[in-house]
């Protein structure tokens, strides 16, 4: 075998172990590496419970309660399947709206509330002008209203 | 957008009414120009070295 | 005796090659930078989320990318030249880094701006923005260590072993929004699927992205030519070329 080879070999061997240590690696700090929790995690008891974490899910529709402080806001995140209350005092983003993404920091209270110290807004990755948006949320809600009426009806 | 495209500011176009709305960039203009002017920053300051690299060698 | 001269032909016969083509990409570069702003800034329709933040997108995401490239095209090179032991492989290398050094940070800060507006937060430690930064470390990285070890050959060596490792890194970045929960929302646009992005939107990234490329391969050529000179300062045709080069200036 030329050295030549060789070399090529013991390079392509080096890398592949890299790769290998890097999974590993990874796969042992996988609780570390994610960013927020779900509610559904959180119900498992997954998120740990005396320490500060984040929630992060959709905020539930119709949810959102601004408390007569003027300040102080409770609103529900939800991941479809479980959902947690959130108490924050503070300024919330620009993107932050109800039915769209959101992480919250903070600790779980003995009242079961989820007490945010910050409020992040996850946006999702679709981009189009406004126009488009209503007339996507427009079919939406005409399909919507068609199931309602005729439930598995002609497509 | 008939309105608009008579405007006679720069920066016309669909977008934009007015060059002030323009760089006003719907409240965002900081964060847009701080993007793009420390890009075109970088970009000069690469192109600056690499011509005084070209000279010096 | 071919292998040598491969070894020795090659930054001689690619000097001049390098600098034909130069011009023409700093052209493609300002044409499709120019093209690119005006879709950009008049074609493009503001966002109906993210109103006129979003248009950070037009360098943020072209900077990422090319970051990402570039480091790839980097280890390869550098690869190249641990395996064949190629002089201008080494070269190559050395070239590009800056400029994927640069499109990191570019990533980063125009990242930092936009996230400010939208998620409210400059910075977050997620896996997507704190791998960037990993990437920007290894770049820099590389270019220390190369400019630490004053024998070309051996700083070649050295910077190809950490290039190469650090490639582990660039898989990560791209998948980290797929395989853990992150702040950062996933991929726009991927080869698996259609662009979840209006036409026009779309179009002013690919011309951004374009002229990203055609800069890079400007700035890479250019630097190269100069490393180039630099190296080979004591052959006779370098000699030579740097003699023709001050008649012409």
């Amino acid at each position: 075998m030329k050295p030549r080879h060789q070399r090529m070999i013991a390079i392509a061997a080096g890398l592949a172990l890299i790769a290998i240590a890097a999974a590993l690696v990874l796969n042992a700090f996988q609780g570390n590496v994610v960013f927020f929790f779900s509610p559904s995690q959180v119900a498992a008891k997954e998120a740990p419970v005396d320490r500060t974490f984040r929630v992060g899910g959709m905020v539930e529709k119709g949810s959102l309660k601004r408390r007569a402080d003027g300040l102080t806001v409770d609103f529900v995140v939800t991941d479809t399947a479980k959902s947690i209350p959130v108490v924050y005092s503070g300024i919330l983003p620009d993107l932050f709206k109800e039915g769209k993404g959101v992480v919250a920091q903070g600790k779980l209270g003995p009242d079961g509330a989820f007490h945010a110290s910050e409020v992040l807004a996850k946006h999702d990755e679709n981009y189009m002008p406004p126009e488009a948006a209503h007339a996507l949320s427009t079919a939406e809600a005409e399909k919507a209203a068609k199931s309602v009426i005729a439930p598995g009806g002609a497509r | 957008m008939g309105a608009h495209d008579e405007g006679s500011d720069a920066g016309g176009g669909v977008n934009w009414g007015s060059l002030s709305e323009f760089l006003d960039m719907g409240g965002y203009g900081f964060y847009v120009w701080g993007s793009y002017g420390v890009t075109a920053l970088c970009i000069c300051l690469e192109i600056f070295s690499l011509k005084q690299k070209k000279e010096r060698a | 005796m071919t292998s040598d001269l491969f070894r020795f032909a090659a930054p001689q016969a690619f000097f001049p090659l390098a600098g034909k083509l130069i011009p023409w990409f700093w052209v493609l570069a300002g044409v499709l930078t120019l093209a690119g702003l005006y879709v950009a800034f008049f074609v493009a329709p503001t966002d109906h989320q993210q109103g006129e933040a979003y248009r950070i997108i037009f360098i943020h995401v072209p900077a990422a990318w090319m970051s990402m490239f570039l480091y790839v095209v980097m280890a390869g090179w550098a690869g190249l030249g641990l395996a064949l032991n190629t002089r201008l492989s080494g070269m190559m290398a050395s070239a590009i880094a800056p400029t994927g050094a640069m499109f990191t940070f570019v990533a980063l800060w125009s990242g930092a701006l936009w996230g400010r507006p939208t998620w409210g937060a400059y910075w977050v430690w997620d896996a997507r923005l704190t791998s960037e930064l990993v990437l920007l470390f290894l770049y820099l990285g590389f270019i220390a260590l190369k400019s630490a070890i004053p024998d070309p050959v051996r700083a070649d060596r050295a910077g190809a072993i950490l290039a190469l490792v650090g490639v582990v890194n660039v898989p990560i970045i791209y998948f980290s929004v797929q395989w853990w929960n992150t702040l950062h929302q996933g991929a726009s646009v991927s080869l698996t699927r259609a662009p979840s992005m209006a036409s026009t939107m779309l179009l002013g990234m690919l011309l951004m992205a374009l002229a990203a490329w055609m800069y890079s391969i400007a700035t890479a050529l250019c630097r190269v030519r100069t490393i180039i000179l630099e190296r080979e300062r004591d052959a006779e045709w370098v000699r030579m070329t740097k003699d023709q080069m001050r008649a012409a200036a």
